[in-house]
């Protein structure tokens, strides 16, 4: 594995009373492509919600290249270069597409190179400059993830995490954004964190792989070594 | 008759900008921070008593006191908002209604205590005049409140369309999470639109302040003006707060000074009754707008 880029350690936390995440521990390497999978329910976004700092672990560390950011409120982690595209996209509906992207670029050190970024976005996907000047929120299901795909590049990132950025998306499409993903991967060396729940298409993309079930990592490994029937039934928990 | 209805319909036009400015603050910040500020009628008060001692300790014409009166409410309202009103909101909407409150009720004790409970009236010279326009008397003072009101109000749009910071308080609006997502400090935000909010009551208090008498205790009935101009308005929506300021306007030239805000009252009921979704479906929008529904 290459050098550690992000690392959660140990993390509790809880949804109410539940505890949604119990003791989980990940590592991903600089440049590299993780998928966290597991059905609803297992613990995944609460998870990333923890790393992005949307949620207070209520145990654990999270260390970014190595600095403990734990405590850091969340528009500080976007700006130590640590981003979320969150289930959904969650576009800001009422804004235009250039609007919606002009604010990812809001933090201190994107916002010098603002209209590069959004060069960059706009050549990864050529359909948001065509619609640049339409409200997000009358954009398709596809192109709404693509805005907030390229919300998310104009922090300028280092980890980008994307939680099940295939949730009611066509598989066309889906497909799509993968193949984007993968560019991005590759021309960047964009570290990428998929939590998903489509299994097969997230394992095929990533290097590594961890599952997890009602809170736990139940298996993990090489997404290339792991076996088909353990996969099943780590994430099934049958 | 026909030269009369017209100077009453253009009489409320011009009045209709006071409206606006008045509502303008309100809408701000129930759009933005999802907070009904019940002070927001104080800080009108508020700036009103500022121009009023600015005109008599500078001895300038009181519409240059904004100089310093915006400002002023500005960075109280932005304090208030960022050490008070944002912690009691991690508690739910309820107690940061109370703070407010408790805001409302110091500020007007205090506005008692320092200025006593006498009337007070921002005079200028030339408040009487008024000039000929076709055959039409119309009051100066009335043109130069409309210019005002008309000019803070296309600052105010400019800025939240064109700069990174009005931008960001946009997407605060919209999706408080996601806009936390792209590295926007909320209570910043928070904080700045009830500073900017703040700062428009000072120019609407400079406005009616000129325009009609008040008392330390007259913050309450402004609110209640400022509550009906939302509604009619829709929140955070400046356009719509101008229209609404000016159908409030055109209702109190009607009606007159004795069934001016009955007629208010019964249209507000009116809308809520019978229109709540040109009202409704803005909000939800606000408080709900995530906007990942609809394609999926």
């Amino acid at each position: 594995m290459s050098e550690e880029i992000l690392r959660l350690e140990n993390i509790k936390a809880n949804y109410g009373d539940f505890p949604a995440v119990d003791d989980v521990s990940i590592c991903i390497g600089e440049g590299d492509i993780v998928s966290v999978l597991g059905t609803n329910g297992s613990g995944k976004t609460t998870l990333m919600n923890c790393a992005a700092g949307l949620i207070r672990p209520s145990g654990g560390r999270i260390f970014l290249r190595g600095e403990d950011i734990t405590e850091m409120p969340p528009e500080l982690r976007v700006n130590a270069g640590l981003a979320l595209v969150p289930q959904g996209g969650r576009c800001f509906a009422r804004m235009s597409v250039e609007d919606n992207l002009l604010t990812g670029s809001y933090s201190r050190r994107a916002r010098k190179q603002s209209r590069d970024s959004l060069e960059k976005v706009y050549s990864l996907f050529p359909v948001l400059k065509e619609k640049r000047k339409q409200q997000a929120g009358t954009l398709s299901g596809g192109e709404r993830q693509m805005t907030a795909i390229g919300r998310a590049m104009m922090s300028r990132p280092s980890v980008m995490l994307f939680d099940e950025l295939s949730l009611g998306l066509a598989p066309v499409v889906v497909k799509e954004i993968y193949a984007r993903l993968t560019e991005l991967n590759g021309s960047e060396r964009m570290t990428i964190v998929l939590i998903e729940q489509d299994t097969r298409r997230a394992m095929r993309m990533s290097s590594y792989t961890y599952i997890m079930l009602k809170g736990r990592i139940v298996l993990e490994g090489r997404s290339d070594a792991l076996k088909d029937e353990d996969v099943k039934t780590a994430y099934f928990g049958i | 008759m026909i030269m009369y209805i017209l100077q009453v319909l253009i009489n409320g036009i011009l009045l209709g900008g006071v409206y606006a400015i008045l509502g303008l603050g309100m809408s701000l910040t129930l759009g933005i921070v999802k907070l009904t500020n019940l002070a927001h009628g104080e800080y009108i008060i508020l700036g009103a008593y500022a121009s009023m001692v600015l005109q008599s300790a500078l001895g300038v014409d009181p519409i240059l006191s904004l100089f310093i009166s915006v400002p002023l409410l500005f960075a109280g309202g932005y304090l208030l908002q960022r050490l008070l009103v944002n912690r009691a909101m991690k508690d739910g909407a309820e107690s940061a209604l109370l703070v407010t409150f408790g805001i409302s009720v110091i500020l007007k004790d205090a506005l008692l205590l320092i200025f006593g409970a006498d009337a007070r009236h921002i005079t200028v010279s030339y408040g009487n005049e008024s000039i000929m326009i076709a055959g039409l008397s119309i009051p100066l003072l009335n043109i130069l409140l409309i210019l005002i009101s008309g000019a803070s109000i296309l600052f105010l749009e400019h800025f939240m369309q064109k700069t990174m910071t009005g931008r960001a308080i946009r997407a605060v609006s919209d999706d408080t999470e996601a806009a936390a997502l792209t590295g926007i400090n909320v209570g910043h935000m928070f904080a700045l639109a009830a500073g900017i909010a703040a700062a428009t009551a000072a120019v609407a208090g400079l406005s009616a302040g000129m325009k009609w008498t008040w008392y330390p205790s007259s913050g309450g009935h402004y609110l209640l003006i400022a509550f009906v101009i939302v509604v009619i308005g829709g929140l955070g929506n400046v356009g719509g707060t101008f229209a609404a300021g000016i159908v409030f306007g055109l209702i109190q030239v009607i009606g007159g000074a004795s069934y001016g805000m009955l007629i208010s009252y019964i249209f507000l009921v009116v809308i809520l009754t019978l229109k709540p979704q040109s009202m409704f479906p803005r909000i939800k929008k606000l408080t709900g707008g995530r906007g990942n529904d609809a394609g999926r």
